[in-house]
């Protein structure tokens, strides 16, 4: 009987015990992941999104790494990991952002916080399925408004700042005060690189005026002119190019200019100040922004055209025709008993051959690899770069990308949805992807870098400066001026520092030479339109180099879009 | 009697020329054709350059066995057409060694070393066959039979029953390097260990040796029983 009460009462307090130490284990700390794919959770695959991880519960700093999977392939029980390093080094608790390519969106994305040792301290997926869009949509940044009912809303300070994080968005309405700078630059080299923003004023405007924000600004010198208690109406002057698209009461409602690719409209009050029936009369009217303007084609077709290095077909046939006569000379000799003459000819032939063999090795006339990398700059005030990858291999072979911290290549074609095509791994500035036998791959990365290129222009537009910093050879440079293509004068092969505009030859699209048509043929179509004064270069390199796992051939080509500034 | 005849006589002229041509043609299809990189994909006729290492393995192996399976009646002789053996084979090696050079333009040079590798173990395997079918055809010539289905049987042998061993657990897998259709596939791919690529030489020349020793004796008896 006492043994029973003992044992009872024993039982009681160890389960008392247990309830109460699990109550108490969530406040011991244990570290948690969240995560945002995409804007409000919205994403276009094979485009990138911006993604925000936070950590939470971290009682110190993690020497450790954030790594994003997401999983692609037909097969289910052995998906492909296509990996991402966001984030490496002493990791505390808070909020860690990136621009991620999004690849396929059957699978759950996983996001790890890893330890040292790559253990896993905490991790969480998010169901990307849901997520997915078929074709680009608005997002809302600020006040919620109602356009086509699938648009993304969220917080400006939600807002990435890497501008190729835009790319599934149709359009960006700022429609509350922004105050990030980096945000605002990140909104700039996307409406440079072909991205549609709307900006709502009002008297919001000196809230978010910014040397940034004004740059995008259609009008020049802003000004808030009140037009009834409380209602505010941005004015100013018309810049060159900017066009007045709606009115209201006789004043300006939208006003719209192109910046490189891309277009900034103007609302000229706030949001709370626009009717329905304006809102729709500006929905209207908003473009579509671009899909990023690149020169994938071009590093495509460029690949495709690329000439293979191998040794003249010839040589093979010539050696083996060689040896098989040398051998038949040698049998009829022989047969006749003069053996002497006819074994030095074979050996020689023999010795001749085999050393040929080994001296065409020896100076590498075979190209395994073929990679060309296009960098295309558009230079305005704000700065865009791309930069179009284009991969080949006659082996199985791994190549490698450098790339700035976090600017993720992504797979700017990818046709068959097979393992050995689709993977790719990233750490915060190398990529590394498997390139099969006779396959090709194309990526893109993206970045801010400058071009070393600046145009200055004489108030007049009479005289043109041109500075190039890095000095390369051209290969071709031409000068937009009021809507048309000039030769820019070349001096040992760079473009003279300085010239007037009478030194200057127009060039229709039907006489430029090859490089001039393919800087055409990548920038007319919005080039055209643009207003100001533009310079653009074609640079060229190609070499073949012993490679570290074979020869390989690597092009090189940059073309740079620079915008004249007034000297 | 004179080489020449021990070289070419009894089909091995033809043997050696057929092996000329076989090779010489897989290394001018393998040669890369295209002019752009475009053209790869507009028709893809993908060879590979080590298809010359396979049709020297076939053709070569075809002249092995002609080569020792030209058993001349007198043992005097039969000695001499013995010790020649590993000549003939060599001088058949030495006669393709320009394809192979040149097949190693086409390839990485990483991959030059393995080609050469493979040339070596070919000429191995081809002595090896020799001396089989020199041994094979001599039984069969004191039985007055053909050798023809006897050699033909033993070659496929040689090459095909170590495949089974492919479906062998474990470490039994090794013995299907035995085949050297599957040692040459390995080493070509580079994915033999040292391990591997020792014993896959050793097989053939531990094969030959011990035949050529043992041919060698029974040919000594011969002639000893035929001196009055």
């Amino acid at each position: 009987m006492v043994v029973r009460s003992f044992s009872r009462r024993g039982a009681g307090t160890v389960a008392t015990a247990f309830l109460l130490l699990s109550l108490a284990l969530p406040a011991c700390g244990a570290a948690t992941v969240t995560s945002q794919f995409g804007f409000d959770g919205q994403l276009i695959r094979f485009r990138y999104a911006p993604i925000r991880v936070e950590i939470a519960g971290l009682s110190a700093p993690v020497d450790g790494r954030i790594v994003v999977k997401q999983f692609a392939g037909s097969d289910p029980a052995n998906p492909l990991p296509l990996s991402h390093e966001m984030a490496r080094g002493a990791l505390d608790n808070g909020i860690y952002e990136a621009a991620l390519p999004a690849y396929d969106l059957l699978l759950p994305a996983l996001i790890q916080l890893l330890g040292p040792d790559g253990e896993v301290i905490a991790s969480t997926t998010q169901n990307v399925r849901q997520a997915g869009r078929g074709l680009p949509f608005v997002v809302v940044a600020g006040e919620a408004c109602s356009l086509d009912g699938s648009e993304s809303i969220l917080s400006p300070s939600e807002l990435p700042s890497d501008w190729w994080a835009y790319e599934p968005a149709r359009s960006v309405w700022l429609t509350a005060p922004l105050f990030d700078q980096a945000v605002w630059e990140a909104l700039g080299q996307w409406v440079v690189s072909g991205g549609s923003l709307v900006l709502f004023s009002g008297s919001d405007f000196y809230q978010w005026d910014s040397p940034a924000a004004r740059a995008l600004l259609p009008l020049s010198s802003p000004t808030l002119r009140e037009l009834s208690p409380g209602s505010f109406l941005l004015t100013g002057t018309p810049r060159t190019g900017a066009q007045v698209l709606l009115s209201r009461d006789g004043e300006p409602l939208l006003v719209r200019i192109q910046h490189g690719a891309g277009h900034v409209s103007l609302v000229t009050t706030r949001l709370r100040d626009v009717t329905t029936a304006d809102l729709e009369r500006i929905s209207a009217r908003i473009p579509s922004a671009r899909r990023l303007v690149t020169v994938d084609r071009l590093t495509q077709e460029s690949l495709n055209n690329s000439r293979v290095v191998r040794p003249l077909y010839a040589f093979a046939p010539a050696v083996v025709l060689a040896v098989l006569l040398g051998f038949v000379a040698f049998h009829r000799n022989a047969a006749r008993g003069r053996f002497v003459l006819p074994c030095l000819l074979l050996l020689t032939g023999v010795v001749v051959a085999v050393a040929s063999g080994f001296y065409v090795n020896r100076i590498g006339s075979v190209a395994y690899q073929y990679s060309i990398k296009t960098s295309f700059y558009v230079n305005t005030s704000f700065v865009a770069r791309m930069d179009s990858y284009a991969f080949f291999s006659l082996e199985s072979t791994s190549v490698a990308i450098d790339h700035d911290k976090r600017q993720f290549p992504i797979q700017a074609d990818v046709w068959v949805t097979q393992r050995s095509r689709y993977g790719i791994s990233s750490d915060l500035t190398q990529t590394a992807l498997a390139l099969p036998t006779r396959t090709r791959r194309f990526l893109r990365t993206c970045g801010t870098e400058e071009a070393e290129w600046h145009l200055f222009a004489s108030e007049d537009d009479r005289t043109f400066r041109i500075e190039n910093l890095q000095a390369r050879e051209t290969a071709a440079a031409l000068l937009f001026l009021d809507g048309f293509f000039y030769e820019v004068p070349l001096a040992d092969g760079r473009p003279r520092d300085a010239f007037a505009s009478s030194d200057l030859r127009r060039v229709s699209a039907s006489a430029m030479t090859r490089e001039e048509a393919l800087l055409y043929a990548n920038v007319a179509d919005w080039l055209l339109t643009s207003a100001g004064t533009w310079l653009l270069t074609y640079e060229e390199s190609s070499d073949v180099s012993p490679g570290e796992d074979m020869p390989a051939k690597v092009s090189l080509v940059r073309i740079c879009i620079t915008e004249g500034e007034r000297s | 009697m004179k080489a020449f005849p021990l070289f070419f006589d009894r089909g091995g002229y033809a043997a050696a020329l057929a092996l000329l041509i076989g090779t010489g043609l897989a290394l001018v299809l393998s040669m890369p054709w295209a002019g752009r990189v475009a053209d790869f994909f507009a028709f893809p006729w993908s060879p590979t350059p080590v298809a010359l290492f396979f049709a020297l393995a076939l053709l070569g192996a075809v002249h092995a066995l002609n080569r020792g399976a030209a058993v001349e009646p007198l043992p005097r002789v039969r000695r001499r057409q013995l010790s020649s053996l590993p000549l003939q084979i060599g001088f058949v090696q030495a006669l393709v060694l320009p394809h192979v050079a040149v097949c190693t333009v086409l390839v990485p040079a990483r991959h030059a070393g393995l080609l050469w590798m493979a040339w070596g173990y070919v000429g191995l395997v081809n002595v090896a066959f020799a001396v089989v079918a020199f041994r094979v055809s001599a039984r069969c010539f004191r039985l007055a039979r053909s050798p023809l289905f006897s050699l033909l049987f033993v070659a496929s042998a040689y090459y095909l029953v170590p495949l089974l061993f492919e479906f062998a657990p474990g470490t039994f897998r090794v013995a299907a390097l035995v085949s050297p259709a599957v040692a040459l596939w390995t080493l070509l791919a580079g994915e033999a260990s040292a391990g591997q690529l020792a014993f896959s030489f050793l097989v053939p020349f531990v094969l030959g040796a011990v035949l050529f020793v043992s041919a060698r004796r029974r040919v000594a008896t011969e002639e000893h029983a035929l001196r009055p």
